[in-house]
């Protein structure tokens, strides 16, 4: 990775932009042609920097809700545990964290039954307290990461 | 893949037309485009109205932050006083380190009330960011949950049921 290539990271996670030639667009302001531009994201999607490139949706606009459930889980029980929760397609985030709640993941759905549903779920599979910790403001969701 | 009509489709049903991840060609949108029966300059003002009015917060890159030598993410919980939350979290917010912050209810677990996510090259750097987030806004009483293992991240997405 490259200066160039920093560039281009810090300029596709701002925005990719909403035009016909968006490499060209992102070379034109790095001074690159639109062919080698895209070869160099392609080659950072290839090598794992890249995760994405796509729509970030606004949950909350589309009335989904959303909630931070913690957890104790033994270790020798972790990975069954997780497998379960990662299971779900509402579950988004899943992250084993130091401390006594030692597996921190969010689930969000359309309805506020349907988390509950899966929480109690998972509650009686395993015989485990998870504590819910649901979104009431928020003051900022963004990712970036100066390269 | 079904057909969109442009004019007619809900913002629901837009969005779940949308690959999760665009082709890297050199014409992504007319490529999505073409698919789903719509013309390259309607997807490209479909979104462009759709990111105006809120449901698209953007459209850009999401990068493996590990990978890309951001080592530390620390959970990093914070009781902030409840008529203090709003100037404290605008604060935190503020903080480029910072890429999440909340006011969360307390799970009847404990009086920790707002959650922020903090990033860093080392558990070091992300050690000092919670240091000068707590000088800043003078909240005193947090802890930080520094993460071991990624089991999971991904971003919503809309779906058929």
């Amino acid at each position: 990775m490259d200066e160039i290539d920093r560039k281009i990271l810090n300029l596709l996670q701002e925005e990719f932009p909403l035009d016909p030639h968006p490499f060209a667009e992102i070379g034109r302001r790095i001074g690159l042609e639109e062919g080698e531009t895209l070869q160099r994201v392609k080659q950072l999607k290839e090598n794992g920097l890249i995760r994405r490139i796509g729509v970030v949706i606004d949950p909350g606009k589309l009335n989904y809700t959303s909630t931070l459930c913690g957890v104790h889980v033994d270790e020798g029980r972790l990975m069954e545990v997780v497998e379960a929760v990662n299971r779900h397609r509402g579950v988004t985030h899943n992250y084993e964290r130091e401390g006594d709640l030692n597996l921190w993941f969010t689930v969000i759905a359309e309805k506020e039954g349907d988390i509950e549903d899966l929480i109690q779920g998972l509650e009686r599979t395993f015989s485990l307290k998870i504590y819910r910790f649901p979104k009431k403001r928020v003051f900022k969701i963004k990712t970036f990461f100066p390269m | 893949m079904c057909r969109i009509d442009a004019v007619m489709a809900a913002p629901n049903n837009i969005l779940k037309a949308m690959p999760y991840d665009f082709p890297l060609t050199e014409r992504p949108y007319r490529d999505i485009a073409v698919e789903r029966g719509m013309s390259e300059k309607e997807l490209i003002e479909t979104l462009s109205n759709l990111r105006t009015e809120g449901f698209i917060r953007r459209i850009a890159a999401t990068l493996h932050h590990r990978r890309a030598a951001y080592a530390c993410n620390v959970m990093v919980v914070w009781r902030v006083p409840e008529e203090d939350v709003e100037r404290v979290g605008r604060v935190m917010a503020s903080f480029p380190e910072v890429s999440h912050c909340y006011e969360r209810g307390r799970g009847s677990y404990w009086d920790y009330n707002v959650f922020t996510m903090v990033h860093g090259r080392s558990s070091e750097e992300c050690a000092d960011t919670v240091k000068r987030i707590s000088t800043e806004t003078g909240i005193v009483d947090f802890q930080l949950f520094a993460s071991k293992r990624e089991f999971k991240k991904t971003s919503l997405m809309v779906t058929n049921g």
